[in-house]
């Protein structure tokens, strides 16, 4: 071989080397993603997935392994179908295995702007293990008064969502300790966690409901798969809550609303024909803001994510109406694609239906209140200007 | 000029097999445990150990714990376990005690504890 060639054949590999070995991993990340297509069950797909992102963790951290989280969301219809909170959830997860434990602390972790995807279930999925396995009050506000201050500028509710993850958290410690002749008691499992979050020094009222509502969400979900003794009530949901301590009930209504979907056949019109057995106004609105908040978790990968919700609520009395824009506003910021939340309620805000019922301005008025909580400000401030300038005013505020 | 810029093409090229080749070599390792009728797998501190492993049909998977903590071995998805439903104690398991399954389905399963869902792991089962 000549002289010539060989030298050449150096140099090529010099010049290539930067951009093959920042690039090769990312190709070979989304070849590897691209192989859990071949995958006929939905279960293996999520397994294939998080084998991918683990693997990005492993080798970049948090960015690359939520980058292969957002391809994997709009790639795979198995990943977005039924909501993808649970599986930002799971990368939470692994970030505290991977990277918080043995290390020197949460300051050591990053925390890029799309670990606010799937309605920040990264953070839920991360805090509730920190806290389960650190659960002092004490501990909790120190660690969300760090969060907040290191983040909030770009995730305005950073806050509110650690004291959610955290009373998962409180909760997730208690089941280590209720022995099983308590199980299915509601009392024993939920009396000292929400004692827990009352004792928060620096907790505002909003935060230590949050906290509260952890709690409940932790329950909710050991209803729906049977564990611990618990089991969802379908004829009458919201029938624990009322036994509750009156400070309670309002967080236990929240968290049930949740699960509204598998009881109501994806339709608003029964969602609030169950709502209104609530005692209060007040609850009844939060079963039913919640519930259809739910029904957009099931339904946001099919086609626009809204038609069949949209149509069944434009059958409903005005304040119905109101409510369910606001509430498919905010499922579909929960769980759009990550960092592309805005696109499909923008979409809504545009149907004709929602114009002619007079109900632009409520419309664009909730994707105005969304944006901060998971955009950081310039982008805020560009997707404000896609809203029509009479509706603006709740987004340059 | 044509032998320079094939050199540098196929120094290139080489250069790029080399690095995809990195890239995609899977860094976890896989402990054999085919042709026993019995292993044994232990939740400690820094998660099950092994964390991977092949185990041959029929084969019995004892988990235990160093933990000092309960734990509740399971089949991925969490929380609902639904992967492979009978890889499911059903209940948290005491840090003094084991469970025991038989894995009979040949396959890839991932697993977790179903306590502290960090811990996971993976069995491949022919």
């Amino acid at each position: 071989m000549s002289n010539k060639l060989v030298i050449t054949g150096i140099l090529g590999i010099a010049l290539a080397a930067p951009a093959l070995y920042l690039y090769a991993p990312v190709v070979s990340a989304n070849v590897k993603l691209h192989a859990c297509a071949d995958l006929r069950e939905d279960g293996e797909q999520i397994e294939c997935i998080f084998r991918v992102i683990e693997s990005e963790m492993e080798r970049g951290g948090v960015d690359p392994a939520m980058r292969v989280f957002s391809k994997a969301y709009d790639d795979f219809h198995s990943f977005a179908s039924t909501g993808c909170h649970r599986y930002a959830h799971r990368v939470g997860d692994l970030v505290y295995y991977h990277q918080y434990l043995g290390s020197d602390g949460i300051e050591s972790i990053e925390f890029p702007q799309s670990t606010t995807a799937c309605g920040y279930g990264f953070y839920h999925g991360f805090l509730e293990h920190l806290i389960q396995d650190n659960p002092y009050p004490d501990f909790v506000t120190k660690t969300c008064v760090y969060l907040t201050g290191r983040l909030q500028s770009d995730m305005s509710d950073i806050a509110i969502i650690c004291y959610h993850g955290s009373g998962h958290g409180f909760e997730l410690a208690e089941s280590e300790r209720v022995p099983r002749s308590k199980w299915g008691n509601l009392h024993a499992f939920v009396d000292g966690p929400l004692a827990r979050c009352g004792e928060m020094s620096e907790a505002t009222a909003r935060e230590i409901e949050e906290c509260r509502q952890g709690v409940f969400n932790v329950i909710v979900d050991w209803m729906a798969e049977k564990q611990y003794g618990f089991t969802y009530n379908a004829a009458r949901p919201f029938a624990p809550c009322d036994a509750l301590p009156t400070a309670y009930v309002y967080a236990c209504y929240y968290e049930m609303a949740q699960k509204l979907d598998s009881v109501s056949g994806l339709d608003p019109v029964v969602i609030a024909r169950i709502a209104e057995s609530a005692p209060t106004t007040a609850l009844a609105d939060v079963a039913f803001r919640v519930g259809v908040a739910g029904i957009i978790q099931q339904t946001i990968a099919d086609g626009k994510g809204y038609e069949a919700s949209l149509a069944r609520c434009a059958t409903l009395q005005r304040l119905f109406f109101e409510g369910c824009i606001a509430s498919m506003i905010s499922g579909l910021f929960e769980h759009g694609p990550p960092q592309r939340e805005y696109e499909k309620p923008f979409e809504l805000c545009a149907e004709s239906v929602v114009a002619d019922a007079g109900m632009s301005k409520e419309c664009y008025t909730a994707i105005a209140f969304r944006l901060k909580r998971f955009y950081e400000p310039a982008r805020v401030n560009d997707l404000c200007k896609k809203i029509p300038e009479d509706f603006r005013g709740p987004c340059e505020e | 000029m044509n032998k320079v810029l094939a050199g540098l093409c196929g120094g290139a090229v080489l250069f790029g097999a080399l690095a995809w080749l990195w890239a995609a070599t899977p860094s976890g390792e896989v402990a054999d445990m085919r042709g026993r009728d019995t292993i044994t797998i232990v939740l400690t501190e820094k998660g099950f150990t092994p964390r991977d492993f092949t185990v041959s049909r029929g084969t019995a998977v004892v988990f235990t714990t160093t933990r000092g903590n309960q734990f509740w071995p399971a089949s991925n998805e969490h929380p609902s376990h639904d992967l492979y439903s009978e890889f499911d104690p059903k209940h948290p398991i005491d840090a003094d005690a084991s469970w025991s399954f038989v894995f009979d389905r040949s396959g890839e399963w991932g697993f977790h504890d179903h306590i502290r869902s960090y811990f996971t792991g993976r069995v491949y089962v022919e």
